[in-house]
C-alpha cells in the first residue's frame, strides 16, 4: 500500500495517524507532487486533517521528546527525497523506545533523520547571514531567496525580532512562498510578488557602498576563492549585493 | 570627498584587525532595530575567503603616532580621511536594515589626542543606541590613554571593547612602537576588567542596571613581526585570559603593509604559525590543556606538520589507548580526532549502550587520527599501531588530506576556529543550537489553497 500526500506537513502526519489505525502495511508515502501512478501498487489518498495531524505532534511531543519533534520537523522540510519513510520509521521506534532515541547517535534509523534536519539547520543559520534585503518605494525591505531547503518558516521568526519596526518581505522564489512582517503581525503564504514596488530613490547608492566596502576589506596578498566558496557557495552568489554583477 | 572614498580608505585601514567576530552577545531588541546573536552570525566572506559579520572601519586614519608595523603611521603617505559621527551612523543603520551586517567594529588612530578620539567615539555609541533605537552588536577599540571617565561610559552602550596588544613583548613594542609601552596598554585592559567584575557584582546585588561591555574584552597579537617565539606568545594569552577574564585573543599573522629596516623581511605572512597559534588557543579555552604541557623551553615553537593536539598525543603515548566506553570526558578531549562535540555525543549515546567503531564514525570520530589512541570494547582498530613513526606518520598525512574545508588554512572567521582546531567538527553542528525555534502557525501557510495565491496588494503593509 502506498500513502500519496499533499506534500504538507499536516497531510503527511494525517498519513502517519490513519498509519496507525489502517491494518495494513504501507511500502511508501510519497507527496502527489511527485508520484508517478502505475497499475501494480495499490494507493491510499490521504486528505489534511488538522486535527490528526495535531494529534500526531501531540503524541511525538509526549511519547518522545521536543527534540524529536523538532529534528523530525526540519528533516522533512529538507526536501529530500525518501524522508517520508525515515520520518515514519522513526516515528515507530521512537514510540517504543521514548526519548531514549534522542541517544542514539550512531543508529541507522536516527542518523536517517538527523542527517538531512542537521543539513536543513545548517543552511538556517547560513541564510541568516546571507539573505539581502533592498529598499522598495513605500518603505518595504524586500529580500528574495532560493535556499536548497524549505527553510522559509524556520528563519523567518528571527528578522521579525531583528527587524522588528521595519516592514519586510521575505521571498522564496523557488517555492513561490513569502513571509510578510508590517511592524506587528507576520504572515506566511503562498504568493504572488509579480507586481512589487520599485526600488527606492536611495537603495542603488547603499548597495554601491556597500560593494565598496566589500572589496576592500580584502586582503591582497591572502586572497584564497577556495576558501570564499567553501563557506559561501556560488549557488547563494545570484541574490548576494555584493556579488550579483550588475 | 564623498562617502564612498572615505569608505574606501577607512576600511582599507582597519581591515588587519581581525577580532571581528560578533559572538557573545546577548542585547535584546526593545522597539528598535537589532539584537545580539549569542553565538555570531557571518553575512559574507571577503575574496580571501576571511568572514564579515561587523561593518569593520576606522573612525580616523589621521594618526599623530608612528608606529613602525602600522600602516596608518604619521610617517607613512597614504591617503588620510576621518568619519563624521553622522557618517558612521548612517551607514551602520543602513548596513544593518538590509541585513549587511551583525553590527559595527569601530576603532580608530589618535586623531588630535586620544581623549579627543574617545570622546568621538562615545557619540556615536551614545548616539546609536539612544537616538537611532540600535539594539545591534557595537565592539569598539579603547584609545590606550584616554580619559578613564570616557572608557568607562562608552563601556556602558557596547557590547565588547578591546585594547589590542599587538607586539607579544617589551622588547618588541620599545622597538616598533616607541608610543605605547605595555604598561599604558596593559592599564585599560585591566580598568575594563575590574569594571566588568565590579558592574556584574552590583548586577548581582541590585538586579538593575546596564551592563558594562556584556561580551567581554579582547585583544590581537601580531604574530612573526618580532622574533618572540610561540611559547611567549601563548603564555601572554594564557596568563590574559586568567587575569584580565578576556573574552578572545587574536592572532594575526604579520603583512608587510609598510617596509622598515626595523621590520622582519617577510615575502609571505606566516599562516601556518598564526593557524597554530588559534589550534592551541581553543585547546586553552575549551579543551583543558595548559600552555607548558603544549611547549616548553626545549620546544618553544610548534610543529608545523602536526596540529598541537597531535603532537601532544605523540609525546604522551605512554597515555593510550584509553577505552572509549569508560574514559572520562576530559580524556575523551584530549584523543586527535575528537573534538567536543563528538565527545559530548559519545557520553550521551554512551548512556544507551556499549560503542563500537562503526558507532564512532557514525557520530563524527576521524578514525584515522583517533584509531591510534582508543580502543572499544577492549579492540582496537584496524589501523591500530604503538609504533612512535607509525602513528606519526598516518597522523600527518590524516592532516594533509585535502577533505572539506578543514584543510584551507588562513581564515579568521568564528566558523574556522571551530573547524580547523585539530577537530573534527563540522560547522553546521557547532552553530545549530541556537537556530531560530520553528513555530506551529507558521505552518499555516500549507492549508491554504495553492490556486488562492495572495496578492501584495490584499495585504496592508
Ligand atoms: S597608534 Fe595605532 S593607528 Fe597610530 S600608528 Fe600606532 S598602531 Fe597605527
Amino acid at each position: 500500500m502506498i500513502y500519496i500526500y499533499d506534500g504538507t506537513w499536516d497531510c503527511f502526519l494525517t498519513a502517519v495517524h490513519h498509519y496507525y489505525y489502517d491494518k495494513q502495511d504501507v511500502s511508501n508515502i510519497e507527496s502527489s507532487l511527485c508520484y508517478i501512478p502505475n497499475l501494480i501498487d495499490e494507493y491510499r489518498f490521504i486528505t489534511s486533517d488538522i486535527i490528526k495531524a495535531k494529534s500526531v505532534e501531540e503524541a511525538i511531543l509526549h511519547k518522545i521528546s521536543a527534540e524529536s519533534l523538532e529534528n523530525l520537523q526540519k528533516c522533512f522540510f529538507s526536501e529530500i527525497e525518501g524522508r517520508e519513510m525515515w520520518i515514519l520509521k522513526y516515528i515507530r521506534l521512537g514510540f517504543k523506545i521514548g526519548s531514549r532515541i534522542d541517544s542514539m547517535l550512531g543508529d541507522k534509523t536516527v542518523l536517517d533523520v538527523l542527517i538531512p534536519a542537521r543539513k536543513v539547520g545548517m543552511e538556517c543559520h547560513r541564510m541568516l547571514g546571507l539573505l539581502r534585503f533592498e529598499l522598495l518605494d513605500g518603505g518595504i525591505y524586500y529580500a528574495k531567496i532560493q535556499p536548497d531547503h524549505n527553510i522559509i518558516s524556520f528563519i523567518s521568526p528571527h528578522f521579525k525580532n531583528r527587524f522588528a519596526d521595519q516592514n519586510w518581505i521575505i521571498h522564496d522564489t523557488t517555492r513561490k512562498i513569502a513571509s510578510l512582517y508590517n511592524t506587528k503581525k507576520m504572515l506566511l503564504s503562498y504568493m504572488d510578488l509579480s507586481n512589487i514596488p520599485e526600488l527606492h530613490a536611495d537603495e542603488l547608492r547603499f548597495q554601491a557602498l556597500w560593494k565598496n566596502y566589500y572589496k576592500h576589506i580584502a586582503i591582497k596578498n591572502r586572497i584564497n576563492p577556495k576558501l570564499q566558496k567553501n563557506f559561501m557557495p556560488k549557488r547563494y552568489w545570484k541574490n548576494l549585493t555584493e556579488k550579483k554583477s550588475d | 570627498m564623498d562617502l564612498n572614498e572615505k569608505l574606501g580608505i577607512l576600511a582599507d585601514a582597519a581591515k588587519y584587525d581581525v577580532s571581528c567576530s560578533s559572538s557573545g552577545g546577548t542585547r535584546k531588541n526593545k522597539n528598535g532595530v537589532g539584537d545580539s546573536h549569542a553565538c555570531g552570525i557571518c553575512h559574507t566572506w571577503a575574496d580571501d575567503g576571511r568572514c564579515v559579520s561587523l561593518l569593520k572601519i576606522l573612525l580616523s586614519n589621521e594618526c599623530i603616532y608612528d608606529c613602525v608595523y602600522c600602516i596608518n603611521r604619521s610617517s607613512n603617505d597614504v591617503p588620510r580621511a576621518s568619519f563624521t559621527a553622522e557618517e558612521v551612523i548612517e551607514l551602520t543603520m543602513n548596513f544593518y536594515r538590509r541585513n549587511y551586517i551583525e553590527g559595527l567594529f569601530l576603532s580608530s588612530a589618535v586623531l588630535k589626542n586620544p581623549s579627543h578620539t574617545m570622546e568621538l567615539m562615545l557619540e556615536i555609541v551614545k548616539k546609536l543606541r539612544n537616538e537611532h533605537g540600535f539594539f545591534g552588536y557595537i565592539h569598539i577599540k579603547a584609545i590606550p590613554g584616554a580619559d578613564e571617565r570616557l572608557i568607562n561610559e562608552a563601556g556602558m552602550y557596547v557590547d565588547r571593547m578591546s585594547v589590542n596588544i599587538e607586539l607579544p613583548s617589551d622588547k618588541g613594542l620599545e622597538v616598533l612602537a616607541p608610543q605605547k609601552p605595555k604598561r599604558a596598554l596593559l592599564k585599560p585592559m585591566h580598568q575594563i576588567s575590574n569594571k566588568i567584575i565590579e558592574n556584574k557584582e552590583n548586577k548581582r546585588l541590585f538586579k538593575k542596571g546596564d551592563s558594562f561591555v556584556p561580551a567581554g574584552q579582547s585583544t590581537q597579537l601580531i604574530v612573526g613581526a618580532t622574533p618572540d617565539k610561540d611559547l611567549s606568545i601563548l603564555k601572554l594569552s594564557e596568563a590574559l585570559y586568567g587575569n584580565f577574564n578576556l573574552k578572545r585573543v587574536y592572532y594575526s599573522a604579520f603583512v608587510p603593509t609598510v617596509t622598515d629596516p626595523r621590520l622582519p623581511a617577510l615575502i609571505k605572512p606566516p599562516l601556518l604559525r598564526e593557524h597554530r597559534l588559534y589550534q592551541a588557543d581553543w585547546l586553552l579555552r575549551f579543551y583543558g590543556f595548559e600552555a607548558d604541557e603544549l611547549l616548553s623551553k626545549s620546544n618553544p615553537n610548534f610543529n608545523p606538520e602536526l596540529d598541537p593536539k597531535a603532537d601532544w598525543a605523540m609525546r604522551n603515548l605512554h597515555m593510550f589507548p584509553i577505552e572509549v566506553n569508560s574514559a572520562e570526558y576530559e580524556l575523551l578531549l584530549r584523543v586527535p580526532g575528537i573534538g567536543v562535540k563528538s565527545a559530548q555525543r559519545i557520553i550521551t549515546a554512551r548512556r544507551v549502550g556499549r560503542l563500537t567503531f562503526d558507532n564512532l564514525k557514525k557520530i563524527g570520530v576521524v578514525l584515522k587520527r583517533a584509531g591510534h589512541f582508543l580502543t572499544c570494547q577492549g579492540k582496537t582498530y584496524d589501523s591500530y599501531s604503538s609504533n612512535e613513526a607509525i602513528v606519526k606518520e598516518s597522523l600527518i598525512s590524516a592532516n594533509l588530506q585535502p577533505k572539506s574545508k578543514k584543510s584551507v588554512l588562513g581564515q579568521m572567521s568564528l566558523f574556522s576556529l571551530v573547524n580547523d582546531s585539530g577537530t573534527d567538527e563540522n560547522i553546521s553542528e557547532f552553530l545549530l543550537t541556537d537556530s531560530p525555534s520553528n513555530n506551529r502557525q507558521w505552518l499555516s501557510y500549507y492549508n491554504q489553497p495553492q490556486d488562492g495565491r495572495l496578492l501584495l496588494s490584499d495585504i496592508h503593509l
